[in-house]
């Protein structure tokens, strides 16, 4: 078993992006409000197309969006 | 009828008078058994319960159908999908686990005491079932989300929580076929009735479980909304 956790930037990054809200993200990326609360505090770690699409939201790579803490 | 608009709504009709019209059919077939409890008060209490049963399911149905309608326009941000489906299939699990034993008990009773027609009457209501699943299954084709409009996580809750519920299905069984084999052993026989109480029973356990999975998960999402770190919600 890999103790890997993955963490964020959205936070931060809905906050440079104009104080962008959550329900304005979740609407911009196709998923509920409660899914971007739980990956934003780290509770899911989404599937690959959703984090491309989070990632293309905030015009950012998969890479500056999330990473890979070991 | 303006409030029948969609084409689940029909089908939940449908399937409704079916199982009303069915328990009128089953009074002249219990007529050919013998020793067959077909006396007025025996086929008047059938008929009010099954009647009930597929009224009650019609009427929970619709309410429900209705109510998913409003919150759809509305767009609510709180909208609890989870929840939603969680009572949603804890009140399908209900009334199957009622008018499903009292069906199939007096179907088997009936095919005992040798009541003609039973096999097709149950053939009739596969067709039934059969046909009002393909009407939901092409209806679902046209939807904008073709399935349930659940996101990934939601998909992920769900599977968990029926996988827990599947798990619990086959503890169950397994541990009312060791008591059975217990307490009857190879002396006697199992009566008929007990297959599908068991059945259902096992059903209504696994389906109350899956329900009490799905509302923590969903209380969880509650919890986060209403403690919500800055920048969410409705600002």
């Amino acid at each position: 078993m890999s103790n890997d956790k993955l963490s964020n930037t959205i936070r931060r990054l809905r906050f440079d992006a104009g104080e962008m809200t959550q329900q304005q993200l979740a609407d911009k990326v196709g998923v509920t409000r409660q899914t971007i609360i739980a990956t934003e505090q780290g509770r899911y770690a989404p599937s690959l197309p959703l984090a491309i699409r989070i990632a293309r939201a905030f015009g950012k790579t998969v890479e500056e969006v999330f990473q890979l803490d070991s | 009828m303006s409030w029948i608009k969609s084409q689940k709504q029909r089908v939940v009709i449908i399937i409704s008078i079916a199982l009303i019209l069915c328990s009128f059919l089953l009074i002249p077939l219990s007529q050919k058994a013998e020793n067959f409890p077909h006396d007025i008060w025996s086929n008047l209490i059938f008929i009010m319960l099954m009647a009930g049963g597929g009224g009650i399911g019609a009427v929970i149905g619709l309410q429900m159908m209705s109510r998913r309608r409003i919150s759809s326009t509305t767009s609510n941000i709180h909208t609890n999908r989870l929840k939603k489906k969680a009572w949603t299939d804890f009140w399908v699990i209900c009334i199957s686990s009622v008018v499903g034993p009292l069906f199939y008990g007096f179907m088997t009773y009936a095919d005992i005491k040798g009541a003609q027609g039973a096999t097709y009457l149950i053939m009739c209501l596969a067709s039934v079932g059969l046909a009002a699943g393909f009407l939901i299954f092409l209806n679902a084709g046209k939807q904008k989300y073709p399935v349930h409009a659940f996101d990934e996580r939601e998909f992920h809750l769900i599977h968990k929580a029926i996988n827990i519920s599947n798990t619990i299905f086959i503890c169950y069984t397994l541990l009312v076929v060791t008591s059975a084999f217990y307490i009857i052993g190879g002396r006697g026989t199992v009566p008929m009735w007990s297959i599908p109480v068991a059945l259902f029973s096992g059903l209504f356990v696994a389906g109350t479980a899956q329900f009490l999975v799905l509302m923590h998960y969903a209380r969880e999402d509650e919890k986060d909304m209403d403690m919500g770190p800055v920048g969410g919600g409705n600002e």
